[in-house]
């Protein structure tokens, strides 16, 4: 499927990628993706299920080896970069969390692997960069309670904080927002945002819900057969990507200067 | 009715004369008990078997597999080794038997060859399973214990019942049984009294011979005193600092061990070990020892001269 | 640590420190006693009664000492660094293998170590060179050639240790094929069965002071890079990709470890046999009781199976004395109770 002309913003190209193509054996999950993600900016996937967008972040992040194209970072191919080195530049956010026994303290401590290495030997940087996570995601409360015993939406905001605790100029997250009730979620964009706007760090999150991925600042749309466009909100919204993506037709409308997601079912009989 | 021909002499003296019709009558008498020796054995006999089975036979039978060493041995033993036909994989004395087709082991008995030789009789231990296969398929099985000593000469009786050979069993039993009293004499007039300590070993690890065993009973006989006592059962295994406490004067263990023994912790402060009187059996004579059968006093001998040579 | 305390405060917020939970400290002291409660008690425990044992401790002769000391004491220390190897393989393994029933033989260690002692008692059987070369490497070498010989098939036939999965499919099939070579050379030769089952059993019947100090320097060597690595294990708890985002060489990781557990098990299989259960039981106690992160679960999981298989060959002393039996047996029944109190537990837990 022709994809829109990626718009090259003005901010440098932190993350990109070319002509990839991933397949799982012989199923193709996209062809021939062209990318770049800016610094500074939020960039939301979104597209139906199977459309690939969790495929794209794991590849994305080097989890998954393309079957052709190629991935930069800061301008050098990803292959290239030292583990550790990536790591602390590139953070990931997978969509399930394992269960796991450590305490939150101990799992957001894991996101500064990449700096303080196997000896754990946690320097004040590290410490404040844990804090700093936790509060910015309100678990602090429970830091040293075992993350079997917290809710699912407590869990995702720990894991979360490991994510942020990386302090990765790239953060590549596969719904962030899974678990969380309303408030949270929109914390979560709020953060989000912030991360991207204030700290200039470069975004990308996979979310499912319209609406929320409605209030990033670039779209990435997946359709059942690779990127149908890629470009600001405006751009989806004027080439009605989102419609294109889903193979029916989605109504967006704009209220309050937000754009929501109108579902088509009718309006309930309030009578009955 | 015997006809009596009486002749009254005129001098009063009675005489007795049998008449051609007694002599025949007697004749007849001693052909119906010799065809009555032949009846017998042509009818048949029934034994029974150690498993309390009663096995009949028509005739002494002539073609004989074994299942086990021992068995093979008392019937060569006997005299009869021209009718084994098969032989299990270890029966390896005497020489000839050698030849013969094996027809596997303890467990794993070939029946496919067994039933193609058409044996009179598959003799075999107690606890072999193999023998409600042979019933099914028609072969006449026989089972017999030897696990002591005094049930080697139960074993030579019976089977020389079988075999139709009572004279030759009982001339073994008598051989035997006095090849073992003098071993036994001459061992015991030789200690003067003294019962060396003895701790035997059987192969592998601290699996001792007990006094209830065979091994047990023939270290009594020669008069050893077993460091084992009787209630620990035949074959125990024992935790080594028994031996080592009990300090036995001479042991017996696997060629394997004996360079071994010394290096086991505590062994070394053993008599035995310090002064080496360490016994050990090469797999022949090995043989003799633990198949109770009629090599029992070879067998014998052979620990009497251990003893003798590491405990003058 | 100091400038770490003052910047936390300077942000106003609580202490990031493993939590070194009261309950490992319980776990620890707990281990600790009751190891020297049964250390005492071995000496006490042979075929003797605990009076004269009693009697030996206070007016020691030559040879009580030589029972106490030369055999008592080495069998019941050793017997502790066997089950502490043990429950560190146990522990590695299943959280290489994130299952928390894994036991340390599933890379098949258990099965090449019966091939070594089966091909070594044959040989040894069969010609004089055999024999010596028999006495040069003994038992105890055999078993730990053969199971080392095992973990390289098992990683071959996975093609390296990328795969989990590959890796644990790889363990079983070499414990199958190795076991059927094992079976079919103990058919050619059931003589050697006797001396098989010993060894296929357990015991800690010969420890000697050599023995024990070899499975002491053993677990010094492993356990050190083991808590090294520990924190890879935690990451692995997140996930296997989520810990290689994070930054950790996940094949190096797994390599370290697996090698770990290999050297591990085949040293202990070498002096004490095929001893189950223990690698499977410490780790997963420890688990259900105090929850803890891999630092201390790699420190605690040993000291719990030293206890076990202590305990086990104390039992085994005592039982039918002054015969014994096989520890292996003793801890397959410990064992057996374990795993079906769990089962209970969790029907009654619904």
């Amino acid at each position: 499927m022709a994809e829109a002309r990626p718009q090259f913003a003005p901010l440098p190209s932190v993350l990109s990628c070319r002509d990839l193509s991933v397949a799982y054996g012989s199923r193709i999950v996209f062809e021939d993706v062209s990318l770049e993600i800016c610094a500074g900016q939020w960039t939301a996937v979104v597209g139906p299920n199977g459309s690939g967008k969790s495929t794209l972040l794991r590849t994305l992040a080097g989890l998954t080896a393309p079957k052709t194209g190629t991935i930069h970072l800061q301008g050098l191919r990803l292959s290239a970069w030292p583990r550790r080195e990536r790591a602390r530049n590139l953070a990931w956010l997978a969509q399930t969390a394992a269960p796991t026994e450590l305490t939150a303290a101990e799992v957001v401590a894991l996101g500064r692997f990449a700096h303080s290495g196997w000896l754990a030997h946690r320097k004040a940087q590290d410490d404040a960069s844990m804090h700093r996570a936790m509060r910015a995601t309100g678990s602090l409360a429970w830091a040293q309670r075992r993350l079997s015993t917290l809710s699912g939406g407590e869990r995702q905001r720990v894991h979360l904080a490991r994510v942020l605790a990386v302090e990765a100029p790239v953060l590549l997250l596969d719904e962030p927002t899974t678990h969380l009730d309303p408030p949270h979620q929109e914390d979560v964009a709020r953060l989000l945002r912030e991360q991207a706007h204030r700290c200039g760090v470069s975004v990308v999150s996979a979310i499912h819900d319209l609406s929320l991925a409605l209030t990033a600042d670039r779209l990435i749309v997946l359709g059942r057969r690779g990127v149908v466009g890629h470009g600001t909100i405006r751009d989806a919204l004027a080439g009605d990507w989102l419609s294109a993506a889903f193979c029916t037709r989605v109504d967006i409308v704009e209220h309050g200067g937000v754009h929501l997601w109108k579902p088509a079912l009718a309006a309930p009989d309030l009578e009955r | 009715m015997f006809e009596r021909s009486c002749v009254i002499v005129a001098d009063g003296a009675p005489s007795l004369r049998l008449e051609g019709g007694a002599a025949a009558l007697a004749l007849a008498l001693s052909v119906a008990l010799f065809l009555g020796a032949f009846a017998a054995q042509a009818t048949g006999f029934t034994v029974r078997d150690d498993l309390d089975r009663p096995v009949a036979f028509a005739q002494y039978p002539q073609r004989i597999v074994t299942l086990l060493p021992s068995l093979t041995e008392t019937i060569c033993a006997l005299g009869a080794c021209g009718r084994l036909v098969a032989t299990d994989r270890y029966s390896d004395w005497p020489p000839q038997v050698r030849a013969l087709p094996k027809a596997g082991g303890i467990d794993d008995a070939e029946i496919e060859l067994i039933v193609s030789l058409k044996p009179d009789l598959v003799l075999l231990s107690r606890s072999q399973r193999i023998t409600g296969r042979l019933h099914e398929l028609g072969v006449s099985s026989f089972a017999l214990n030897t696990d002591s000593y005094p049930e080697i000469s139960h074993t030579v009786t019976v089977i020389g019942e079988i075999l139709g050979l009572p004279d030759r069993a009982k001339h073994l039993n008598q051989s035997i049984g006095d090849a073992v009293q003098a071993i036994s004499a001459r061992s015991i007039a030789r200690l003067h009294g003294n019962a060396p300590a003895v701790y035997f070993e059987v192969e592998g690890p601290p699996y001792a011979a007990g006094p209830s065993s065979f091994i047990g009973e023939l270290l009594t006989l020669l008069g050893a005193h077993n460091i084992v006592t009787a209630d620990l059962g035949p074959f125990p295994l024992l935790n080594p600092e028994y031996v080592v406490r009990h300090d036995p004067d001479v042991i017996f263990v696997s060629p394997a061990e004996v360079a071994r023994v010394a290096d086991r912790p505590g062994w070394d402060r053993i008599r035995a070990v310090r002064e080496q009187r360490v016994c050990s059996f090469i797999p022949a004579v090995r043989d003799t020892i633990v198949r109770p059968g009629p090599r029992v006093a070879e067998g014998m001998q052979a620990i009497a001269d251990c003893l003798a040579r590491e405990y003058p | 640590m100091s400038t770490l305390r003052h910047a936390v405060a300077d942000l106003g917020a609580e202490r990031f420190e493993y939590a070194a939970s009261r309950r490992f400290a319980t776990w620890l002291a707990c281990c600790i006693g009751v190891t020297v409660l049964l250390t005492a008690l071995s000496l006490l425990v042979g075929t003797t009664s605990l009076e004269d044992s009693l009697k030996w401790l206070l007016s020691p002769d030559a040879q009580s000492s030589v029972v106490l000391w030369q055999i008592r004491l080495p069998r019941t220390v050793g017997a502790w660094f066997a089950g502490a190897l043990l429950g560190l393989a146990g522990a590695v393994a299943q959280g290489v293998f994130r299952n928390p029933l894994a036991d340390p033989y599933l890379l098949g260690t258990a099965s090449g170590a019966a091939l070594g002692v089966t091909v070594c008692l044959m040989a040894a059987d069969a010609s004089i060179g055999g024999l010596a070369l028999m006495g040069q490497i003994g038992v105890t070498g055999a078993a730990c050639i053969g199971a080392c010989a095992a973990t390289l098939l098992t990683v071959t036939l996975s093609r390296g240790v990328l795969q989990t999965a590959s890796l644990l499919l790889s363990g079983i099939v070499t414990a199958f094929l190795l076991s059927a070579v094992t079976s079919l050379l103990l058919l050619t030769k059931p003589e050697i069965w006797r001396e098989m089952q010993t060894f296929l059993l357990g015991s800690t019947s010969f420890i000697s002071w050599s023995s024990a100090t070899l499975l002491g320097i053993v677990l010094c060597i492993c356990i050190v890079p083991a808590v090294l690595l520990s924190r890879g294990l935690d990451a692995l708890t997140l996930g296997e990709d989520t810990a290689q985002s994070l930054g950790l060489s996940l094949p190096w990781l797994r390599l370290g470890l697996l090698g770990m557990v290999a050297l591990a098990t085949s040293t202990s299989v070498g002096q004490v046999g095929i001893v189950g259960f223990v690698g499977l039981v410490a780790p997963h106690l420890v688990r259900e009781t105090i929850s803890v992160n891999h630092r201390q679960l790699l420190i605690a999981a040993p000291l719990g199976g030293g206890a076990l298989l202590q305990a086990a060959d104390l039992v085994s002393r005592w039982i039918i004395r002054p015969a014994e039996l096989p520890v292996g047996a003793v801890t397959a029944c410990v064992g057996g109770a374990y795993l079906v109190f769990l089962l209970w537990r969790r029907s009654r837990d619904g």
